[in-house]
């Protein structure tokens, strides 16, 4: 873990992160790193299609990856990746979603419609009684690009920077497709998008001969329920305190609202290597 | 759920009281024989913690996740009176996440001062980790009396009225003392007092002669995850779903988050009783 101490958030990216909803880390995943994942992904892919009896040429959305190859758990705490995660929101984190997508190639034709805008966490966005402008985060995601997307009809993931705060996506006419600051995000195979809950975005179709692959991380707070009934108690003997936690451990239900040591190894981790300054909030 | 629950809907009156001020008191929320009965168990309840705690007869008593502990309780879930004003001030999709019983003795003879105030918005880490202003509700706690708290100085209920909006009014080493606004909520026995989760409040010391008896029911969204164990499962296979969906249960995939109409029969109950424009607050946001 002391390899954590070399890819701390930076302030740009933290910056970033609070004014556009996103930031882009590059080369989070080595060459081999994605050859690796892809494998685990082509394994997962194969039993999910002969499960839901799928058929190859559709979008392919299965959640829940922990226990579907090992390379998947060894994802929760990268070290390139998870000392950013609890640099923008602290210690008392689990991870609340995880999900793989495979896009093949020429999945849909380019439908001249609008694509399917949205924030992350569907009812909360609803039943949060205060303004649009003023929600609160709650989670985030880490997006890990499989697949080269840097050119725009890979299915890419579209963004409009900057509305997570800004109360909304607004479309200048009626007939627009897309709104106002939308762009295509355009990434090369290893990269990493960290984005904001709130952030709006959306999928986009995939008009090329190249199958796009993308693996989502949600990190969230200890007192938010996961998005799936995602129940990992029965891998906590296998798992460091760390990542024990990011399954989901707690020692009771108020220890995700008011923790006891036991219930937060992260934050002594933290407190041990940064000091006491940095988990002080 | 009874069908009595529609004479009970949240007035406009009530909505703005509880919007302003963060708490709306409901007298006459439990007759007298029910608030017996309630009595009767939850002084079961609490001699037996007390024992097992070896706490002497002046110590405050707190315990939580009581519902699973006596049916009666039990019966206060959805309880007509009150539920229809939950759901008029949260919507539908909601679960009990936290449950606490509160008893509060009279003071040790000589040492009246020894419970401080401890002012406090609740559910913890959320008021630290929620970085946007004003932090949203969240949960809303309905508090019975079992107890006349009619006169101050009886381990009243202490609040600052419509400081549910001001996200850091106390600084963490001013919450001993009062502030300014301080009032204690007079109520007598057998009300429940709804209050906003972000609602600056305190217990306070009993100089009187009569223990104050208060169950606390706390609602959440069903996307938070409870505070207690909810030690309540021993109920499911004999109540109605609209109560299992009240103890935090769930049946789709992602029941939480994106709930499916099994998941939340409570919805359909209002919907096709009180009318679809009752939850279209829920809808429109």
């Amino acid at each position: 873990m002391d390899v954590w101490k070399e890819h701390l958030l930076t302030a740009e990216e933290q910056k970033g992160f609070e004014t556009d909803g996103y930031f882009l880390v590059e080369n989070a995943l080595s060459a081999g790193h994605v050859v690796r994942l892809c494998e685990a992904m082509d394994r997962c892919e194969t039993e999910a299609r002969d499960a839901k009896g799928g058929e190859a040429e559709k979008r392919l959305n299965q959640h829940d990856l922990i226990e579907r190859d090992p390379s998947f758990m060894d994802m929760i705490d990268l070290p390139t990746t998870f000392p950013k995660v609890w640099g923008l929101m602290g210690w008392n984190i689990h991870l609340f979603h995880t999900q793989m997508v495979i896009t093949p190639p020429h999945t849909q034709e380019r439908i001249e419609k609008r694509l399917g805008w949205h924030q992350d966490n569907n009812r909360m966005n609803k039943d949060f009684e205060t303004s649009i402008m003023s929600h609160p985060r709650v989670s985030m995601k880490v997006a890990y690009f499989l697949s080269d997307t840097r050119e725009v009809g890979r299915a890419n993931f579209y963004i409009v920077p900057g509305s997570h705060i800004s109360g909304g996506v607004q479309f200048a006419n009626e007939d627009d497709l897309m709104p106002e600051g939308a762009l295509p995000t355009q990434v090369k195979p290893g990269d990493a998008l960290f984005f904001d809950r709130r952030l709006w975005h959306a999928a986009s179709a995939n008009v090329t001969d190249v199958e796009r692959r993308v693996l989502f991380y949600g990190y969230s707070y200890r007192w938010l329920q996961t998005k799936s009934n995602m129940d990992l108690a029965h891998l906590y003997d296998q798992a460091d305190p760390i990542r024990r936690q990011l399954l989901g451990h707690a020692t009771s239900g108020n220890g995700r609202f008011s923790p006891l040591e036991e219930d937060v190894p992260l934050r002594e981790w933290i407190r041990e290597n940064l000091g006491e300054e940095a988990v002080a909030a | 759920m009874d069908i009595a629950s529609l004479d009970y809907t949240l007035t406009e009156l009530e909505r703005i009281t509880f919007k302003e001020e963060g708490y709306l008191v409901v007298e006459e929320a439990l007759p007298p024989d029910v608030c017996d009965d309630l009595e009767e168990a939850a002084d079961k309840v609490g001699a037996g913690e007390r024992a097992a705690r070896g706490q002497t007869p002046y110590d405050r008593l707190s315990v939580m996740d009581f519902i699973g502990k006596d049916d009666r309780f039990l019966e206060l879930i959805d309880w007509p009176r009150i539920l229809p004003k939950v759901w008029g001030l949260m919507g539908w999709n909601i679960q009990i996440y936290h449950s606490h019983l509160v008893y509060s003795p009279p003071e040790e003879p000589g040492n009246v001062s020894s419970t401080k105030r401890g002012w406090h918005q609740d559910s913890g880490r959320p008021n630290v980790e929620m970085e946007s202003s004003p932090r949203p509700m969240l949960s809303l706690k309905v508090c019975y009396f079992l107890s006349d708290c009619m006169q101050d100085g009886m381990a009243n209920f202490y609040v600052v009225p419509g400081s549910h909006l001001k996200d850091d009014m106390i600084p963490r080493d001013q919450r001993q003392v009062d502030p300014d606004d301080a009032t204690p909520v007079l109520v007598p026995r057998g009300s429940a007092v709804f209050f906003d989760r972000r609602l600056w409040h305190t217990a306070s010391p009993n100089g009187s002669d009569v223990t104050r008896k208060a169950l606390f029911y706390g609602y959440s969204y069903r996307w938070l995850r409870p505070r207690d164990n909810m030690t309540v499962e021993h109920y499911f296979d004999r109540i109605d779903p609209i109560r299992k969906q009240l103890l935090g249960h769930t049946v789709t995939e992602k029941g939480y988050s994106s709930p499916m109409p099994e998941d939340v029969p409570l919805k359909a109950w209002i919907e096709e009783h009180q009318g679809v424009e009752a939850m279209a607050e829920w809808e429109q946001r």
